[in-house]
C-alpha cells in the first residue's frame, strides 16, 4: 500500500513538474492592455443595462452583437451600435495583445475562445450568449 | 388563372364566395375590374350591400389571405376592405383595413379611404388615404395623398426603425406614351427615425422630386431633401429600377452646418476613424457627380471650421479647404488652418497645396509650424492601395527649443533644441516606421532617436519602438531639470530596443556612463542619498554616515547603471562588479565615496515609485 | 493540438509512457496552449472589468485583484 501511494506521489510530482511550466501566469500586466482594460471597464458601466434588457449578448468569439435593438428607445440606438463597435475592436486588441505579451502571438484564437467561454460563465443570470444553436438566456 | 365561384342572390343581399386556387395576376387591376364588373351587374338589382371573400390569393410579389371586401351601397358607397397581407419572402402576415368611399364614376371619381391601418407586430401604420383622380381622358392620370398618423415601422432586428411619424406623402403620376410623368412630396412633420447607422431625432424636413418613368429608368430633376437645421441637398439623376442601379446623380449641398450635420450624418459614417468623437462646426458644401455608381467628381469645400476632438488627441481652427477630385483628371487641393493641436503639441498657422491624381495624393513640401520651429514635409506621397492609406515623406525639423516645447508636452522644462533630419518616414497599416535619425540636441548633449517606429499613435494602445543614443548630457543641467541632487559631469546613454505601450515603458537595454573624457566629476551628499534611496533596501552608501554627514559634495571616477527591463523587472548592473553586488558610484580622491546596488532585480513600477519619491521630495524646497 | 515532444533521452520517454498508463486522462493536455493558466487570465480581467469582486468600490480606477482566482480542477 504504501508502496503503492509513493508511487502515485512520485507520478503525480513527475506530472506536477511537467505542467509546472504551463501552469506559470500568463503576463497581462502589460501598459496596452491595462489601457484596454481601463476602457473596457468604463464601457461596461454603459453596457451593463444592454446586457441585462437583452438588447446585446455575448458571442462564440468572445466579442458582443446587438441582440434586438428594439428592446432600446430609439435615440439610444445609435450609440449602443457605436459601444458594440468601440467594445468589439478593444477586445478583438485585448486578445492579440495578450498573445503578444506572452510572445505567443499564434495563442490568439485560443486565448479568445478562452476568453468566450469565461465571460459566458461569469454573465449574469438573464444575460444572453450565443451558443451553435442560437441565443440563449443565461 | 383559375377560380371557382358561387354568386347566391337573395332579396337584399347578396354573397359572392371566390375560392382562388392560384391567381396569377399580373396586374391588380384585372382583380380590381372583375370586382367592379360584378358590382356594375348587381347594382342592377335591388342590392343594398355587397360582400366578397376570398380564402387566398396569390400573386408574384404578394399573398393575401381572408380577404373581405365588404360594398355598402347607397348614394355615396363606403368600401371596406379587410385582409391579410404578405410580401412573398415574409413570413407573417399583416393586417390590412380600410375604409372607403368611393365615387360611383369609376373614372374620375374620388377614393378618400380613412381609418386605415397596416398592421404587424412590429409595424403599425394607421393611415388616411386620398385619391383624388385615376384617370384623365381615358389616360391614367393618378393623384393621391396618404396622411400618416404616428405610425410606427421596425425590423427584425431593429436596426431600422420610425416612431411617432406623423407627414404626408403625395403622389401625382400621369402616363404620357410608354412613360410615366411622376412629382412626389414628402412632409416628414414629426417622427423619430433610427436608419442604421442614421439617426433623426425629429421632424421638420421635406423631400419634393419630379421626375419620369420609362423602360425601367427611373429619372429624377429638381429633387430636393430639406432636412431642418441642417441644410438642403439638391439632386438629379436616373435609377434603374431592375437592379438599383445609380446610372448618373449629380448631388448638391450648397451649404451644410456642420454643428448640426456632423452627429447626424458624418458621425456615423466616420465610426471607425478617429473623427468618430469629435465637435465640429462651420460651414461645408459639397458637389459629387455620380455615373455608373462610382463617383466620378467632387468639391468639397470647407468654411472656418473647427475641428476638436473629445478626447483631445486633436484639434483644429479656422479651417478652410477646398479639395477638388475627379476619377479623369488631376486636381489641386489646398488647406489651411490657423491653429491647432496634435497629441498636446501646438500646431502653428499652415498651409497645405497638393495634387490630387485619382487615389494618390502628391505634394512637393508642407511646413507645419510648430512654436518656434517647423516641421518640415517634404516629397509627399499617399496612395490609397486596397481600401488602406500608404504614404512616405521626408521629414525635417526646423529647430524647436525644448523648453517650450516641454512645457506643452507637460514634461519638465528642459532647456535646448529639437531637430530632426529624417530622410523617409512611411507610414502602412497603421505604422508609422522611420528610416532615418530624430537629433535632439538637450542637456548640452546630443540626443539620437533611431528606428523609431509608432503604431496606433491615435488610438487607446499607441505602441513605439526606437533605439535612443545621447552623448555629452550636462549631468548638472539634467539634475537641476528633474530636482535629482546635483551632480557635476557628463553622461552618456544607450537606450536600445526601447518599446513604449501606450506611453510607458515595456522593454529597453539601457545604460548609463559617464562620458568619456577630462571634466569635473563631482557628486553631492543629496545626490549619494538619492541615488542609494533608488536602490531601496538593497542598496546603500559604502561609506559611514557620519563621514557623508561632513562634506557637501564628493569627487567621482566614474558613474554608471545598467537596467535592462523585461516584464516589469529591470534587471540591473552598475560600472563594476563585486561579489556582493554592483558599483553605481565609483569615487576617487578623499574622502572617497562608492555607491553601490546590491539588488540585481528590482520592480519597474517600484523603481519608478521612488524615482518620483526622490525628484517630488527634492523639488518641494525648490519650489518655496 | 497535442504535438509530442522530442525527448532526447528515452528514459524520460519511458516515464512518460508509465504516466500515460497510470494517468490516461491528462495525456490531452495541450503543453503549447497554457488552457488553465488563460482562464486565470481570462478570469482576472473579466473581473476586473465588470467590477466582479465584492466590496470593490464602481469607480474607473482599475483594480487589481490580491486574491487570485482558483483555476477550477479538471
Amino acid at each position: 500500500m504504501k508502496k503503492i501511494l509513493f508511487g502515485l506521489l512520485l507520478v503525480s510530482g513527475l506530472l506536477a513538474s511537467q505542467l509546472g511550466m504551463a501552469a506559470a501566469d500568463l503576463e497581462i500586466n502589460t501598459p496596452a492592455i491595462s489601457a484596454l482594460q481601463n476602457s473596457m471597464q468604463n464601457r461596461h458601466g454603459q453596457l451593463a443595462s444592454f446586457y441585462t434588457s437583452g438588447a446585446i449578448g455575448l458571442t462564440k468569439d468572445g466579442l458582443i452583437a446587438v441582440k434586438d435593438a428594439s428592446a432600446v428607445p430609439l435615440k439610444d440606438r445609435q450609440s449602443l451600435n457605436a459601444l458594440v463597435a468601440a467594445e468589439n475592436a478593444d477586445r478583438n486588441k485585448l486578445y492579440k495583445e495578450i498573445a503578444a505579451a506572452n510572445a505567443h502571438p499564434e495563442w490568439e484564437a485560443e486565448i479568445r475562445s478562452t476568453f468566450a467561454q469565461r465571460w459566458v460563465q461569469k454573465a449574469q443570470s438573464g444575460w444572453y450568449y450565443q451558443d451553435a444553436s442560437g441565443w440563449v438566456k443565461r | 388563372m383559375s377560380l371557382s365561384y358561387a354568386i347566391v342572390v337573395t332579396d337584399t343581399y347578396l354573397q359572392v364566395f371566390i375560392h382562388l386556387k392560384a391567381i396569377l395576376m399580373q396586374p391588380l387591376a384585372k382583380w380590381i375590374g372583375f370586382c367592379w364588373l360584378m358590382l356594375a351587374c348587381i347594382s342592377a338589382h335591388a342590392v343594398s350591400q355587397v360582400s366578397i371573400s376570398a380564402d387566398r390569393i396569390e400573386h408574384p410579389q404578394f399573398d393575401a389571405q381572408q380577404v373581405k371586401l365588404a360594398l355598402t351601397l347607397n348614394k355615396s358607397p363606403i368600401l371596406q376592405i379587410k385582409t391579410q397581407v404578405k410580401a412573398k419572402a415574409d413570413k407573417d402576415w399583416a393586417q390590412l383595413n380600410v375604409n372607403c368611399q368611393v365615387s360611383t364614376k369609376i373614372q374620375t371619381g374620388r377614393w378618400d379611404c380613412t381609418q386605415g391601418q397596416f398592421k404587424t407586430s412590429r409595424i403599425d401604420i394607421p393611415f388616411d388615404l386620398q385619391i383624388s383622380r385615376l384617370y384623365t381622358q381615358g389616360v391614367p392620370d393618378v393623384i393621391a395623398g396618404i396622411h400618416f398618423k404616428n405610425a410606427k415601422y421596425g425590423d427584425e432586428a431593429g436596426l431600422h426603425a420610425i416612431e411617432q411619424f406623423t407627414g404626408d406623402l403625395n403622389i401625382n403620376a400621369k402616363q404620357q406614351g410608354e412613360a410615366w410623368l411622376w412629382q412626389t412630396t414628402v412632409d416628414w412633420q414629426k417622427g423619430e427615425v433610427f436608419w442604421q447607422p442614421f439617426y433623426v431625432a425629429e421632424g421638420g424636413h421635406k423631400f419634393t422630386a419630379k421626375g419620369r418613368y420609362e423602360n425601367d429608368l427611373l429619372s429624377f430633376d429638381t429633387t430636393r431633401l430639406t432636412m431642418a437645421k441642417v441644410g438642403e441637398l439638391a439632386l438629379e439623376g436616373q435609377l434603374r429600377t431592375s437592379d438599383l442601379k445609380l446610372i448618373n446623380l449629380k448631388a448638391n449641398l450648397p451649404s451644410l452646418n456642420l454643428a448640426t450635420a456632423y452627429p447626424l450624418l458624418f458621425k456615423p459614417l466616420l465610426e471607425k476613424t478617429a473623427f468618430n468623437n469629435a465637435e465640429m462646426e462651420g460651414k461645408v458644401s459639397l458637389k459629387v457627380d455620380i455615373q455608373d455608381s462610382e463617383v466620378k467628381t467632387f468639391d468639397l469645400l470647407l468654411n472656418d471650421v473647427n475641428v476638436a476632438d473629445n478626447n483631445q488627441k486633436f484639434a483644429f481652427y479656422k479651417l478652410n479647404a477646398h479639395i477638388p477630385w475627379s476619377y479623369d483628371t488631376p486636381q489641386n487641393v489646398s488647406l489651411n488652418y490657423e491653429s491647432g493641436e496634435l497629441l498636446d503639441m501646438p500646431l502653428g498657422n499652415t498651409a497645405v497645396k497638393a495634387e490630387v491624381n485619382r487615389y494618390a495624393v502628391t505634394t512637393p513640401n508642407i511646413r507645419l509650424p510648430i512654436l518656434d520651429g517647423a516641421l518640415n514635409l517634404s516629397d509627399v506621397s499617399a496612395a490609397r492601395v486596397g481600401g488602406q492609406w500608404v504614404w512616405h515623406l521626408r521629414a525635417e525639423i526646423e529647430p524647436i527649443s525644448m523648453a517650450e516645447l516641454s512645457t506643452s508636452l507637460k514634461l519638465p522644462r528642459m532647456e535646448g533644441l529639437a531637430s530632426a533630419a529624417i530622410p523617409l518616414v512611411t507610414y502602412n497599416n497603421g505604422k508609422v516606421t522611420t528610416d532615418g535619425n530624430i537629433q535632439l540636441k538637450l542637456f548640452n548633449g546630443v540626443t539620437t532617436i533611431s528606428q523609431l517606429t509608432l503604431q496606433d499613435p491615435l488610438g487607446n494602445t499607441p505602441k513605439l519602438n526606437a533605439d535612443i543614443i545621447m552623448r555629452n548630457l550636462d549631468l548638472g543641467d539634467l539634475t537641476r531639470t528633474f530636482s535629482f541632487g546635483a551632480i557635476e559631469g557628463k553622461l552618456d546613454a544607450d537606450i536600445a530596443n526601447l518599446q513604449l505601450q501606450n506611453w510607458k515603458p515595456v522593454n529597453f537595454d539601457a545604460a548609463i556612463k559617464s562620458s568619456p573624457g577630462k571634466y569635473p566629476k563631482k557628486i553631492s551628499q543629496r545626490a549619494v542619498e538619492n541615488i542609494s534611496a533608488l536602490g531601496g533596501a538593497g542598496a546603500a552608501a559604502a561609506v559611514q554616515r557620519s563621514v557623508l554627514r561632513f562634506f557637501e559634495e564628493f569627487n567621482y571616477e566614474k558613474i554608471g547603471l545598467n537596467c535592462k527591463l523585461r516584464n516589469d523587472i529591470c534587471y540591473m548592473s552598475g560600472v563594476e562588479s563585486t561579489a556582493q553586488g554592483y558599483v553605481i558610484v565609483k569615487g576617487r580622491g578623499i574622502p572617497a565615496i562608492t555607491v553601490m546596488g546590491y539588488n540585481q532585480t528590482v520592480g519597474w513600477a517600484d523603481l519608478i515609485g521612488r524615482l518620483k519619491r526622490v525628484t517630488d521630495s527634492n523639488s518641494k524646497p525648490i519650489i518655496k | 493540438m497535442e504535438k509530442l515532444i522530442n525527448f532526447k533521452s528515452s528514459l524520460l520517454g519511458a516515464a512518460l509512457l508509465g504516466t500515460m498508463v497510470i494517468l490516461p486522462a491528462c495525456v490531452t493536455i495541450n503543453i503549447y496552449f497554457p488552457a488553465a493558466a488563460a482562464e486565470k487570465a481570462a478570469d482576472k480581467i473579466i473581473d476586473d472589468v465588470w467590477q466582479l469582486k465584492d466590496g470593490q468600490p464602481n469607480g474607473s480606477e482599475p483594480t487589481v485583484n490580491t486574491k487570485e482566482p482558483t483555476a477550477p480542477a479538471k
